[in-house]
């Protein structure tokens, strides 16, 4: 005899008493992939008889890391709607269950039954299967059973560090005796707890998540809960915040030259420390502010200011701006410079007049070519880098939400740290470590002009 | 959502009036926690070596901390944003269960929902150590050392500094000596000093930038 059975299906969404859900489409009898072949019909159940649900016993054990249908007895790994789930065989019911924590509601979905299965067993009815005795009334269920309706609401879309407001609702109103708190529980793991009694949780949204409300309505417990939806800031590091050129005059004159070029941040860097490629300075640039309402407790980054500002300059005492000095003392300096001005005295002279007026020195020429190409080499490498998605500090910073102002910090300064880094890293690899050395006419800053050796590093 | 009610209730029962907004990481299920380190937030990681709310064994923390070494220093195909994301957070999850300021506050806001302080990383230093040998990324390595010096006991930090910065890789050599000379205060420059005068730094770029800073303060061999 051949037997071909297909029965409507009914949706059905269970919560366990492990704290888990499992969504499970619950089929009267499984829609059969082929006919089965059998040698006598077997008893069908009477129509009349009313369907079955089997809450397994499911340990949080047996769900870490996800369902794992091996576990559940009677169940098998199976695709279930495109994702990986089980289909069981239950109580002579087909039940298949794809797994994980449930996607935030939408239109379509059913809503969520509010209270929870005490025990494992078998459950009967039809529709969606009744709170167990004793069970706190089901404020989101159609009929709730309880005589009022509760609903909350959050924004959704709220920009992170903008106000967002969510709201309880209970009709009647007189039903409600008392709200216990309000608990949000963020989708990046942060749990806020709030003994806030008002039915308005207003605050500065920060971060995404399930928001509860814990009431006591007709005497009984109950909870009503939503979720609140946090966008980021479109944040990122563009070509307004980051420029990078040649010095002109000036540039980065009161910045720390070890040598005789330096790149560098043009308003960051100090007299006491070239290294800096931002500005305001590392540790700067950002402010770090705390939520409010479902997101207190909880703290983020505003107010990116951080900009790279990247000259390239060649140390100012060979520059043609450098303090002049008058040249007497050495003979050879006096006489070059009377020949080459027929003035006397001549005219003050500094690093570069000597070398290049007075006389005609190749390797001071050659010290401030090689430099102003080696710094050339330095903001080439800088740039490309700075402008990678990775090295976006803003872009970085943005996601940043801690549960401490101290770890917002660090982590904030961490990250503009090691961008930094990976531009001065990639920077630097125009190093040789080549040292030349140059000799020309070199004035001590003591008044004296000396024929000198200068080594730079390459 | 059991978690939640209960955290909820025990904070109804313990915490004295006007509660308002204190933080509780879920660190129930590691791989959650180690999937959020992946995804750049260190938060929960932190919260789970720093044993908040929960006591764990050292054996379990020093395998949680493995993992973090592991994300850390393996290389990945694919979006560098996501690495370095990865990396970074790996890394802070270690530097934040040792972090005082940060485990002050944490202690006020578990203290409020009824729980004891957190519990300082025994071996977070050693972890960070781990990564800054292990990572072949620039700012991962060199990240790591300035993470070090935010640790309790700056010395050993120093001592390992002293160490990194005469030895061959620019990077960390480099990222060692400026350390020393800007940020660890006297102590730091007391052994960069040390570096100095018996010319124990060899690495090229490290070794401009430690005659460069001996000129700036003076220092003569």
């Amino acid at each position: 005899v051949k037997q071909c059975v297909q029965l409507s299906s009914q949706n059905l969404t269970l919560r366990l008493r492990s704290g888990f859900l499992l969504y499970i489409l619950l089929f009267g009898l499984v829609t059969v992939a082929g006919c089965e072949l059998v040698t006598e019909p077997e008893p069908t159940a009477p129509e009349t008889e009313a369907p079955k649900w089997e809450i397994p016993e499911v340990s949080s054990a047996m769900l870490v890391g996800g369902p794992t249908c091996s576990n559940i007895p009677g169940c098998a790994l199976a695709l279930v709607g495109g994702k990986e789930g089980c289909v069981c065989e239950l109580e002579g019911l087909h039940v298949s269950a794809a797994g994980g924590l449930p996607p935030p509601p939408a239109p379509g979905w059913p809503p969520l039954p509010g209270w929870t299965w005490p025990e494992p067993g078998v459950y009967e009815g039809g529709g969606y299967p009744p709170p167990p005795s004793g069970s706190p009334c089901d404020p989101f269920a159609l009929d709730s059973g309880c005589g009022w309706t509760a609903t909350v609401s959050c924004q959704h879309g709220v920009l992170r560090g903008t106000p967002a407001t969510c709201t309880f609702n209970i009709d009647p109103a007189d039903a409600l005796d008392r709200i216990d708190g309000w608990t949000f529980k963020g989708d990046a793991g942060n749990n806020v707890t709030s003994t806030f009694s008002g039915s308005q949780w207003v605050g500065t949204a920060v971060e995404s998540g399930e928001v509860t409300v814990h009431f006591i309505a007709g005497g009984s417990e109950a909870r009503a809960v939503t979720t609140l939806g946090v966008v980021a800031r479109t944040w990122s590091w563009d070509g307004s915040k980051r420029s990078f050129s040649k010095g002109v005059s000036g540039d980065l004159d009161n910045c720390q030259f070890t040598g005789a070029g330096l790149t560098a941040d043009v308003y960051g860097c100090t007299a006491t420390d070239a290294r800096i490629l931002i500005n305001p300075g590392p540790g700067q640039g950002f402010g770090i502010s705390q939520g409010s309402g479902p997101n207190k407790g909880l703290w983020y980054v505003t107010n990116p200011t951080t900009r790279m500002d990247l000259r390239t300059q060649l140390a100012k005492k060979y520059r043609s701006d450098a303090t002049k000095y008058p040249v007497n003392g050495d003979t050879t300096v006096v006489n070059g410079c009377l020949i080459a001005y027929s003035l006397n005295p001549v005219p003050y002279q500094n690093n570069r007049g000597i070398n290049t007026n007075c006389f005609n020195v190749p390797d001071f020429t050659a010290l401030t070519t090689s430099t102003w190409s080696h710094e050339a080499q330095h903001l080439a490498l800088a740039q490309p880098e700075a402008e990678l998605p990775a090295n976006d500090i803003y872009a970085l910073w943005e996601p940043v939400v801690r549960n401490s102002q101290s770890l917002a910090r660090t982590r904030a300064n961490e990250l503009q740290d090691k961008a930094v880094q990976r531009v001065r890293s990639k920077a630097a690899a125009s190093h040789t470590g080549v040292i030349t050395p140059f000799q020309f006419w070199y004035h001590t800053g003591s008044g004296i002009w000396l024929w000198s050796t200068i080594t730079t590093f390459h | 959502m059991l978690r939640t009610s209960l955290l909820f209730l025990m904070a109804l029962a313990l915490a004295p009036d006007g509660l308002m907004g204190q933080v509780m990481m879920d660190t129930s299920d590691q791989s959650v926690v180690l999937a959020r380190v992946r995804g750049g937030d260190e938060s929960s990681a932190a919260a789970f070596l720093s044993q908040e709310g929960r006591t764990r064994s050292s054996r379990e923390l020093d395998a949680f901390a493995d993992s973090l070494v592991a994300i850390a220093i393996s290389l990945r195909e694919g979006d560098p944003v996501a690495m370095y994301r990865a990396a970074s957070a790996a890394s802070m999850a270690l530097l934040a269960s040792a972090l005082r300021g940060h485990l002050d506050e944490r202690t006020r806001s578990l203290a409020e929902l009824g729980f004891g302080p957190p519990v300082p990383y025994a071996r977070a230093y050693e972890s960070l150590v781990r990564i800054v040998e292990g990572s072949d990324e620039p700012g991962t390595k060199g990240g790591g050392l300035r993470l070090l010096i935010q640790l309790p006991n700056v010395g050993r930090a120093i001592q390992y500094l002293a160490e990194v910065a005469a030895g061959p890789d620019r990077v960390t050599a480099y990222e060692a000596v400026y350390l020393l000379g800007y940020r660890t205060g006297q102590m730091g420059l007391a052994r960069l000093r040390r570096l100095y005068n018996t010319d124990a730094v060899v690495e090229p770029v490290a070794r401009e930038l430690i005659n460069s800073t001996a000129i700036r303060l003076g220092w003569e061999r």
